[in-house]
């Protein structure tokens, strides 16, 4: 009994040690949170409010669905998957643009490495000037320790407003990428990044006030 | 004895960092791809959207709404959500349709399958003003039900513009065809979305 006790308080003591490494790992922590793109687009929303015009989940996310009748996303082939609809707003806060984004847990995701890797898809239509796609890599490891392991698990207050730049690639330099579809856009490429300002976390109601931002830096338009 | 806790301490140690390496922390369920090779080359295969029962967002789309989403704040764009099934009928993964601009309209898919990646395309689709249109021939009245079978489909093709995961470095082109069968008093169809996709390598 006395051999069995020192070697599973050495197995709990080595597992504590590895914890708190992968917590405080550089590796998962993301880049800065300093957009490094000279934007020509910035797009931005208020999360969940007043800019989210849906929300669909497999209720495994502390979000609510929006609007409260949505179909849920729970069928084994899409469980995990997040679906929202995003009215996005000029620097001025005006309405210019609607975004349907398809967020997939990557299976790629591994916390020794890389973090909590998202594939973020965005389909981005803009009024009067066409659509375009950003395809996305984002990492959510650095929100998720600060909010549900510190807050949630741990029960530490919430020390907020926090900044998390999430875009992690899939283009080198931590960047995402976009794809021009239609009118203005139509045959540009760029790059993106995402910001987010997590304003309110509680472990009860969750995320409940956060702002996000799309910063996009396309090609020059084609020359006609 | 001391030999003993340094080997527990390493075992937990490396066993966990192991864990968080090794553990595949998501999976999706991988369904059987339905495809059939195409004659001069590539992948044929069939994701079918079934009305009203796959439609995600918005819930309240029929076919007497205008072509606008969101309300007067919102940019002019006809916006669709639905899940996605496979031919065997399986819901595989989501798509996003936008539609901006109404004499010459510029359509846009978005098809994610989680377990297989993602499908973004741009071209051609059926629009809601051409569906009213024909259910108005077969006699179909605004406000009340419609039963029937009206099969349309749109000539244009849409082409990926981008592919990623299992579908990357393929070029794929989209062709929907609409089978209506009923309108519900409120303007819902009936039917069924079929996205008839032809894959090719390389080009």
């Amino acid at each position: 009994m006395k051999y069995f006790l020192t070697w599973f308080g050495g197995i709990v003591l080595g597992v504590a040690a590895a914890l708190a490494a992968l917590y405080y790992n550089p590796l998962t922590s993301g880049g800065g949170t300093a957009p490094n793109v000279a934007s020509t687009l910035t797009l931005s929303y208020g999360f969940p409010e007043p800019n989210v015009l849906a929300l669909s989940h497999n209720e495994q996310l502390k979000l609510a669905p929006i609007p409260e009748e949505i179909p849920l996303l729970w069928e084994s082939g899409i469980d995990g998957t997040a679906l929202s609809v995003l009215a996005l707003a000029d620097s001025e806060g005006q309405t210019m643009a609607v975004a349907s984004r398809v967020s997939v847990p990557s299976l790629r995701t591994n916390l020794l490495l890389e973090g909590i890797l998202v594939d973020d898809y965005w389909l981005i239509t803009v009024a009067d000037e066409g659509s375009l796609f950003v395809r996305a890599q984002s990492n959510y490891w650095p929100l998720f320790k600060e909010t549900v392991v510190l807050v949630g698990y741990l029960r530490r207050p919430w020390s907020g407003p926090r900044r998390y730049a999430p875009t992690a690639g899939p283009r080198a330099g931590r960047f995402a990428e976009v794809i021009g579809a239609t009118g203005r856009f139509a045959g540009r490429d760029g790059t993106a990044q995402e910001f987010l300002t997590l304003d309110r976390y509680s472990a009860a109601g969750g995320f409940e006030s956060m702002h996000g931002q799309l910063l996009l830096a396309l090609d020059e338009e084609p020359a006609p | 004895m001391k030999r003993l806790f340094v080997f527990g301490l390493i075992a937990g140690f490396a066993g966990t960092l192991a864990a968080a390496y090794w553990v595949p922390w998501f999976s999706y369920t991988r369904y059987a791809s339905q495809t059939s090779v195409v004659a001069n080359g590539g992948r044929a295969e069939q994701f079918v959207i079934r009305l009203p029962a796959d439609r995600v967002y918005p819930l309240d789309q029929g076919v007497e709404e205008t072509p606008e989403s969101g309300g007067s704040e919102q940019p002019h764009a006809y916006v669709e959500h639905f899940k996605l099934r496979d031919t065997a009928g399986n819901v595989v993964g989501i798509a996003a349709r936008h539609t901006l601009g109404e004499e010459q309209p510029a359509t846009v898919w978005l098809l994610s399958i989680p377990s297989r990646g993602a499908l973004m395309l741009d071209g051609g689709a059926v629009l809601p003003a051409t569906i009213r249109a024909l259910l108005v021939q077969q006699g179909w009245v605004p406000g009340e039900p419609w039963a029937g079978q009206l099969t349309l489909t749109d000539g244009a093709r849409a082409e990926s513009v981008a592919t990623t995961n299992e579908f990357d470095g393929l070029a794929v082109e989209l062709t929907e065809t609409w089978t209506i069968s009923g309108v519900s008093p409120s303007g819902e169809l009936r039917g069924t979305i079929a996205l008839n996709t032809v894959g090719r390598r390389g080009s």
